[in-house]
């Protein structure tokens, strides 16, 4: 067991110092170089935080969609991971061979998804979108 | 940086500047790097020519590639005679001097070209208004630009090199951009969808083997905020040509209005610095061409497409044993989902017209 905290609070305390107090005193040619470091403590930070939460309801639509029952036998057999790399290799697929032309169902799937990852490195445009 | 220009590189260079000048000695005053994109090393130099083609003080940019290539750009020999065709045709660009296509003096290919005053960095340009002159000047004076190049036509003297036009080119691209996904080794559905949404809406194509229905030009393929140099009163140079090839011209258009490319001015959405109507008639009255909003927001998707496919690829080289580079990794990781939100806001269900 480990004592807190954990590592996601230390990327966002690291975060916090780093544009509080470093990034002020630093000269302008390396401020940009700053902002580009606590831009990937954060996305860390937020990857931490969601876990596998945003891959499980990936997976789980495309499972769906393809009849696919993702049961506690099922994930055991296969990682979400290896799930999302199949399926939507068929599915890439499908779109690229006109197979799913428009259909409002896919649609919904790879917008989700493009959501989901986009929550984790950019919450802000979606925020200013109105899209969260 | 590889190249270390006051050491020992520097006789040689000097040697070659001292001959491709015509004059007595050349000597490198000065040598700084310039911050250049993600392909390319730019060098500042100051030279002092002694008699030859430029006597005295020269301020001059040496360009040479960077260890890291893109398989889809130009070699420095090759962005060299572009620059020459261009500046022929009465583009702004920094006026091209000398190729230097041996590797022994740098390890790599370089050329020389006057260095010119400004600041090409996209947020600044678009962030501080005192920059460029008056902005719907800017944006006519950019639209007139891109015309100049558009006037460039194949077959042309000199770029022979340049891959025989497609009779298709939205598709050829949407070809290109999968054969790139697929060498990722990752599936993208979500820019799959946008790349079958474009291959269903493409332009109309010529015959297979045949000649293209509509016109195709010299493109720049990378005109957008960023890659012009302005100065406190207007437009001095076009930058950064390792991309151009044949190609629709409405596709320039397109790239340089794209969402992606307004840097925090999604309402100016010519380039971030102005509305679309000061460059489209600036480019309408030097090109002759009325232009198309619809093929221009056609392009625009693919455009977003086309910087996506990019954008994973220079994220691609930056995995586990890769290049280390930050700003290459968030690229990968922060822009593809960015982009994708536009692709697919423009290609809904209800816009297909062939499902």
């Amino acid at each position: 067991m480990r004592d807190g905290p954990d590592g996601t609070d230390l990327l966002r305390h690291a975060r916090a110092l780093l544009l509080g107090a470093l990034l002020p005193a630093l000269p302008e040619d390396l401020r940009h170089q700053a902002r580009l470091i606590a831009k990937a403590l954060g996305i860390a930070a937020a990857e931490q935080t969601a876990g596998t939460g945003p891959l499980e309801a990936e997976a789980d639509a495309l499972a769906e969609l393809y009849g696919e029952a993702r049961t506690p036998a099922a994930r055991e057999a296969e990682a979400v991971e290896e799930t999302l790399l199949r399926l939507n290799w068929r599915l890439a697929s499908e779109i690229r061979g006109a197979k799913r032309d428009g259909e409002a169902q896919i649609y919904a799937i790879v917008r989700a998804a493009m959501l989901a990852r986009l929550r984790e490195v950019n919450p802000k445009l979606l925020e200013e979108e109105n899209l969260d | 940086m590889t190249l270390n220009l006051l050491a020992e590189a520097r006789p040689a260079l000097e040697d070659f500047l001292r001959a491709s000048s015509g004059a007595r000695a050349a000597e490198i005053v000065e040598a700084t790097p310039l911050t250049g994109g993600a392909i390319q090393e730019n060098w500042r130099l100051e030279i002092d020519f002694d008699g030859g083609a430029l006597p005295g003080r020269q301020d001059l940019v040496l360009r040479s590639d960077a260890p890291t290539q893109i398989a889809a750009s130009l070699s420095r020999p090759q962005e060299f005679a572009v620059l020459r065709a261009v500046w022929r045709a009465g583009v702004t660009v920094p006026e091209p001097l000398w190729l230097c296509g041996d590797s022994q003096i740098l390890g790599t290919p370089f050329y020389l070209m006057r260095h010119l005053p400004g600041v090409a960095l996209g947020h600044q340009v678009v962030a501080d208004t005192s920059l460029g002159g008056d902005r719907e000047a800017l944006a006519g004076r950019l639209g007139e630009e891109l015309a100049k190049i558009h006037r460039i036509t194949p077959p042309e003297p000199g770029l022979e090199f340049l891959d025989q036009p497609s009779p298709d080119p939205a598709r050829h691209a949407i070809k290109s951009y999968r054969v790139f996904l697929d060498r990722l080794g990752r599936p993208h559905p979500g820019l799959e969808w946008g790349l079958r949404w474009c291959e269903a809406h493409a332009p109309p194509a010529g015959e297979p083997g045949g000649e293209p229905r509509g016109e195709i030009v010299l493109t720049h393929q990378d005109f957008r905020s960023g890659n012009y140099l302005v100065d406190d009163h207007g437009l001095t140079a076009v930058l950064d040509w390792e991309f151009a090839a044949w190609g629709d011209p409405i596709s320039d258009l397109g790239w340089f209005c794209a969402k992606c490319w307004r840097y925090g001015r999604p309402d100016l959405e010519a380039g971030g610095i102005a509305a679309r109507a000061p460059f489209y008639r600036g480019y309408e009255r030097a090109s002759g061409r009325k232009i198309d909003p619809e093929a221009v927001a056609y392009w625009e998707i693919m455009a977003h497409l086309r910087w996506a496919v990019i954008a994973l690829q220079q994220g691609a080289r930056t995995l586990s044993g890769g290049e280390v580079s930050l700003e290459l990794a968030l690229t990968g990781r922060l822009t593809p989902p960015e982009l994708e939100l536009e692709i697919l806001r423009r290609t809904a269900p209800e816009t297909w017209r062939v499902a």
